[in-house]
């Protein structure tokens, strides 16, 4: 098979064993990869573990997209970003894990930015719910004791 | 969910957000609380705005009729947008404070304005904390008639805030030459004493100071043998190492003495001179464009002072210069930005008294977030310190007891 391969091209398994072959300077955007590219560690097959293909598609479409566009402008660039990363709070948390696990930084930079943008302006509640999994009768609850509390007659 | 997601990654996202947001996010949970709240998070989140660059421009401005000063956020762009306005809690006697210096959204202030007034206040104005210094060794109870300058500056060697006292005792025939020098550290959170190395040329009297390649600097001057000056020099005091030195300025700056400052031009000191004469006052800006290079001082530009326009105190991010503006009201300037190539002098609408104005550059930041506000000030404060020494006397055998009752004091002024 490898002699098919070009010879700057890798394969990468993902943890469901879907295999996808991408240049060797896409996938060395990933820091994780890279180290293992030049410690000749590796052979054309990498495996990914703990992402699974639809996450592993989506972060060769992002390093594909970076490094086709290293001449583009770079508004262009963060226009993509910031609607690469508008994806529901599943998909994000996969690909956050995902990016810092292998550590890809142009995209770890665009998540935190996004995760970022979501928790500006919110109230306290509101990020205790969406991002710290407090479930809302904990804070109704909580709430109700509170105000038990203040409204009691302390004389 | 907060499980999804590393610490180190919240760190990154967290580090990211502007400073109303965090302190929001320091109520939402215990783990939010105690990450935001340790020093690398916030020397980590100051690193970030300071790279972000959001070019603020801190102002300070007060009318004499308020007696209230004012503080507020501007952005330094072309038309000097508001951001926001600061709360001042402070009150002293001398209704004004003396705004020593600014670094990474830190102000250092001082009620020496008018009397020997030792309060000195590290302030955070974007989440209201603050430090009161303890009272300095020298003073005027242990020590007599002095004249002092301050400096403040952030040491980055060991991610620490200073505040340098050099305090010339007076003498029979001037002000005693080797000055008493005394050093506040934010983290130890005392004065200590610093030997100045038979330190030869005398600072002027409240300074103001320039902040540039983490070293405090004055002007001075070298007195002669009746005391006065002779022609001024820069003196600057090196937070890191602690050493004094000297930079010499052009014969054209040196004479006469004592009528210039000291700025900071696009990342340059620079020395702003007056001179006065019957043809016209003027006002000259020197920049020293290799620093403690001498040779490389340079003249940038000359400011004719007519239409009322008053001394240069300050410089913009584009190299403008800021200035003071009489306005047809007694007792009330303007704040103006002059523009040495065009020589336009543009409003920036900001009034006030003439000595009230101090403007800095500004960040946003979080030092302090780890103290209880007011906690440095332990020691007790000058006037309580009187008081205690009659005690002291009596009662020496219950020394303890007097500790005790003064840290009592102490907590209580920090509850007020």
């Amino acid at each position: 098979m490898s002699s098919s391969l070009e010879k700057n091209m890798l394969i990468l398994r993902s943890s469901d064993g879907e295999e996808f072959i991408v240049p060797e300077v896409v996938a060395v955007m990933s820091k994780a990869i890279k180290n293992m590219v030049e410690d000749e560690c590796a052979s054309n097959t990498i495996p990914v573990p703990n992402v699974d293909a639809n996450i592993l598609a989506m972060v060769i479409e992002f390093c594909k997209k970076h490094d086709e566009s290293e001449a583009e402008a770079a508004s262009d660039l963060k226009t993509f970003d910031s609607e690469f990363v508008n994806r529901g709070q599943e998909a994000l948390y996969d690909l956050i894990t995902a990016a810092n696990f292998r550590d890809v930084k142009e995209l770890l930079d665009a998540l935190c930015q996004n995760v970022a943008e979501m928790i500006k302006g919110k109230s306290v509640h509101h990020i205790r719910i969406q991002f710290l999994g407090y479930q809302l009768f904990e804070i109704l609850t909580s709430n109700f004791i509170w105000n038990i509390w203040c409204d009691r007659d302390f004389d | 969910m907060s499980n999804y997601i590393p610490q180190e990654v919240w760190i990154d996202i967290l580090t990211r957000l502007p400073i109303e947001t965090l302190i929001r996010c320091i109520s939402v949970s215990k783990s939010w609380y105690s990450l935001i709240t340790t020093p690398t998070f916030i020397s980590q989140h100051l690193h970030r705005t300071t790279v972000a660059n959001n070019d603020l421009l801190l102002v300070r401005n007060y009318s004499d009729n308020s007696k209230k000063e004012h503080y507020s956020l501007h952005f330094d762009n072309h038309t000097f947008d508001a951001y926001k306005t600061l709360d001042f809690p402070f009150m002293t006697p001398n209704h004004y404070f003396r705004v020593i210096g600014c670094s990474n959204g830190l102000l250092c202030l001082s009620d020496d304005q008018f009397c020997y007034n030792h309060t000195m206040i590290l302030w955070n104005p974007s989440i209201r904390k603050y430090v009161n210094l303890p009272c300095p060794r020298v003073t005027f109870n242990s020590h007599g008639p002095f004249m002092h300058s301050i400096g403040f500056g952030f040491n980055v060697a060991n991610n620490d805030y200073k505040v340098v006292r050099v305090v010339h005792l007076q003498e029979p025939w001037g002000y005693k030459a080797p000055p008493e020098v005394e050093i506040y550290e934010l983290s130890t959170g005392s004065w200590r004493s610093v030997n100045p190395m038979g330190f030869p040329y005398v600072v002027g009297e409240r300074s103001s100071q320039a902040f540039l390649n983490g070293a405090v600097h004055w002007v001075g001057h070298y007195p002669n043998e009746l005391g006065g000056p002779s022609g001024s020099l820069i003196v600057s005091f090196d937070m890191g190492n602690e050493v004094f030195g000297v930079i010499m300025v052009p014969e054209g700056l040196s004479f006469p003495p004592l009528q210039s400052r000291v700025a900071v031009l696009e990342e340059c000191l620079s020395m702003i001179h007056f001179t006065w004469s019957l043809y016209g006052d003027t006002c000259c800006v020197w920049a020293m464009k290799q620093y403690g290079v001498p040779e490389s001082w340079t003249k940038q530009f000359t400011v004719d002072l007519k239409e009322g326009l008053r001394g240069v105190f300050g410089f913009r991010k584009n190299g403008e210069a800021l200035m003071k503006k009489i306005t047809s009201y007694r007792e009330i300037d303007t704040l103006v930005s002059y523009d040495p190539k065009s020589e336009q002098v543009k409003n920036l609408g900001v009034t006030g008294s003439p000595i009230s104005f101090y403007v800095d550059n500004f960040v946003e930041s979080l030092v302090l977030l780890d103290l209880v506000n007011g906690e440095f000030g332990r020691q007790p404060n000058c006037g309580e310190k009187k008081m205690l020494k009659g005690k002291w006397k009596i009662e020496e055998e219950h020394e303890e007891q007097v500790v005790a009752e003064s840290e009592d004091q102490t907590d209580e002024r920090g509850k007020l």
